[in-house]
């Protein structure tokens, strides 16, 4: 892909001061975009070193490299930030950056909004990391639960910071939600009716729907323990801490979708663009996409089975249902890659891993919603190992389908295709390396949250192979930050639509013009949801030369 | 479903109804008392969400959406750091409070200025 171009490479842009310093205050909703996937990525990378000590803390039995107390600082900052400040921007950023472009609108709704909803995540994240830097760090995990998030078992200042971290990134989050479902709903091309939406963007419709309620969620909850803290027995009855509990999952599980819907609308594209052809099952899968986030607002009492607090049979029944609109979503992704014509470029065989790995992920989801073994595996590896394969192993694929996806559109530069492959091929080990010997682990015994254990235990040698996968892990990341540095530096040109794609994004010019669509690069006449697909095959039935690269045709009409 | 026949305000207005229904279901499981008001609340919060958008494309009747070219966001990024200072001053030390009186007339002067400025492309 990349070396047909190399000899004609683009001008090395030059920014100036004022450059820069504009792209702080751009209302453009593509430059706030590229922000927070840029912020994402470097707390990805800082939230990921984190995690990697925490492995070498426990390769092996009875280590001292982190004290307790740092250890429980260090998993803290290790949940809140991978979730409220790298997956869960990074899934809305993506849509601030693409959502404008696929449903041919020029402008985001309310742009000044969604900028001011981007500096207040990163005023939330410097806020979070200051947490665990001063004396006294936060360490109340990702959830800080009452009593121990209390003035009196969490002193100092450090769980004050983490409380106005939470409460500013969640503000950030709830604001990018309202602007993204406000551009879907209001701010359509003529024609881009609801049913010609792309798969990509109804993911970012359904995160929108359970942002909307979860975020509120959240910020009550966060207010809760500012309130304790500064007036100690406000809430000090156990009431009230099943009340708080009850808020924080109310945002904590539908958080859990709203961080890996927009990458199955990544996955979802990319299957279909290097398969060549239509999605599979493109109404099915809305209506999927619709009943899996009305269900996932009436499972998050399955956090609560072992407090004896909650309607068990309710939120088992609730959550197991699940399954439903995961399985038709499964049967799309597979029905729409049967009978196409693949190519195996990097987003490709990252959508495919994401299709096992997640699958993984998902069917630990259903054994964990029966409570019978949920109190067995409460508190357990088994459950780590469950949620890093949802949001790793599925919604990290993901997400690299789709930076590799939409990289050429965005930069206007392409990728180098087999740095991309190795990034996979390490990236798609280390994960199994990883996160399997977690199941086992959990089966034997260990529990999550603890900083060691005792030799005899038997846990040493999973332990250590998951230490080895994690360093795997870091290795792939290091080779995705050199592949973005010397595709910015070898500069080889992407045409607009170079993966021969159908949705409105790739209709424009790589990168995009300010206001998305231009006399040049006009938006094309929406008669589907693949509007590029039905102007290439108007143009081959009128014996037109084709404009927008080679055209797929088995399993098109 | 006939691509032209699905109004926004319907996909969230049904999408907040499922919502209340599974609430209702919920009473049925006899769960604790405080599950219904967050849930009923976030679903109306959804509800409350699409009347608005029905009501702004009612009025639209039809029409492309209107825009205007955005002004730059400078008044943005100095309230948001008055927020973050805020946060700090609340949570880490009184101190920093001080900075954040400046900073909240500024955003407003800027914000003036921009919206003076504000033109159609």
């Amino acid at each position: 892909m990349r070396t047909a171009t190399r000899r004609n490479p683009l001008p090395r842009p030059v920014a100036s001061r004022a450059g820069w310093t504009e792209w702080l205050v751009s209302t453009d909703h593509k430059r706030i975009g590229l922000l927070i996937i840029g912020t994402g990525i470097t707390l990805l990378g800082i939230f990921g070193l984190v995690a990697l000590t925490m492995r070498a803390q426990l390769t092996r039995p009875g280590q001292h490299i982190l004290s307790p107390q740092m250890y429980n600082q260090f998993f803290t900052m290790h949940g809140t930030g991978m979730i409220a400040l790298v997956i869960t921007p990074l899934a809305l950023g993506l849509g601030v950056y693409l959502v404008p472009l696929q449903i041919g609108a020029p402008v985001i709704a309310a742009p000044r909004v969604t900028l001011l909803a981007y500096w207040l995540y990163v005023a939330g994240a410097v806020t979070l990391i200051l947490s665990v830097a001063v004396p006294g760090g936060a360490a109340v995990s990702w959830w800080g639960y009452t009593p121990l998030s209390n003035a009196t078992y969490s002193p100092g200042p450090g769980t004050n910071l983490w409380v106005a971290g939470v409460l500013l990134s969640a503000t950030g989050m709830l604001l990018l939600s309202a602007t993204l479902g406000w551009t879907i709903l209001t701010k359509r091309a003529p024609g881009m009716t609801l049913l010609r939406m792309p798969l990509f963007t109804w993911s970012e419709l359904v995160t929108v729907f359970m942002g909307l309620p979860a975020f509120p969620a959240l910020q009550a909850a966060m207010v809760m323990i500012a309130l304790e803290r500064a007036m100690p027995g406000t809430f000090g009855s156990n009431t009230w801490n099943i009340l708080y509990e009850n808020f924080f999952w109310f945002y904590g599980h539908p958080v859990v979708y709203i961080m890996f819907f927009p990458f199955v609308g990544c996955v979802l594209e990319a299957l279909a663009t290097f398969a060549g052809r239509r999605p599979f099952g493109y109404e099915g899968t809305v209506l999927a996409l619709l009943g899996f986030s009305v269900l996932s607002m009436a499972v998050w009492g399955h956090h609560l089975f072992a407090s004896g607090q909650v309607a068990n049979d309710y939120y088992s029944m609730t959550s197991i249902l699940l399954a439903v609109p995961a399985g038709v979503e499964y049967f799309a992704m597979l029905g729409t890659i049967v009978y196409g014509r693949l190519r195996y470029t990097t987003p490709m065989l990252f959508a495919l891993a994401f299709i096992p790995q997640f699958l993984i992920g998902g069917l630990t989801g259903i054994m964990v919603a029966t409570p019978a073994f949920d109190y067995n595996a409460n508190d357990s590896y088994f459950i780590v190992g469950h949620f890093h394969y949802t949001l790793f192993a599925g919604s990290a694929f993901g997400l690299f389908a789709g930076i590799y996806l939409w990289f050429p559109k965005a930069t206007g530069i392409m990728h180098s295709e087999k740095l991309g492959k190795l990034h996979f091929a390490l990236l798609v080990t280390g994960t199994n390396v990883t996160f399997l010997p977690f199941f086992g682990l959990g089966f034997l015994g260990m529990t999550r949250r603890i900083v060691t254990y005792p030799a005899g235990e038997g846990f040493g040698t999973l332990n250590l192979v998951s230490s080895i996968g994690a360093g795997i892990i870091g290795l792939s990341f290091m080779i995705f930050i050199y592949n973005l540095y010397t595709s910015a530096r070898q500069r080889v040109p992407a045409p607009p639509n170079p993966w021969g794609a159908f949705t409105l994004e790739w209709a424009t010019s790589s990168p995009p013009p300010r206001y998305n669509f231009s006399a040049r690069y006009p938006v094309p006449p929406i008669r589907s949801y693949a509007p590029l697909l039905d102007l290439r095959l108007r143009q081959q039935r009128a014996g037109e030369p084709e404009r927008a690269g080679a055209l797929p045709t088995r399993g098109n009409r | 479903v006939k691509p032209g026949r699905t109004p926004p305000a319907g996909v969230f207005a049904a999408w907040g109804a499922a919502n209340m229904l599974l609430a209702i279901v919920l009473v049925g499981f006899r769960a604790t008392p405080v599950q219904y008001p967050i849930y009923l609340l976030a679903a109306a919060l959804v509800l409350l969400n699409a009347a608005a958008v029905w009501m702004v494309l009612r009025r639209r009747h039809g029409r492309p959406p209107p825009w205007r070219e955005p002004p730059p966001g400078d008044s943005v990024l100095i309230f948001a750091l008055a927020v973050f200072l805020g946060g700090l001053a609340w949570s880490y030390s009184w101190y920093l409070l001080p900075a954040v009186v400046p900073l909240l007339p500024l955003a407003a002067l800027r914000e003036r200025k921009a919206r003076r400025q504000r033109t159609s492309p």
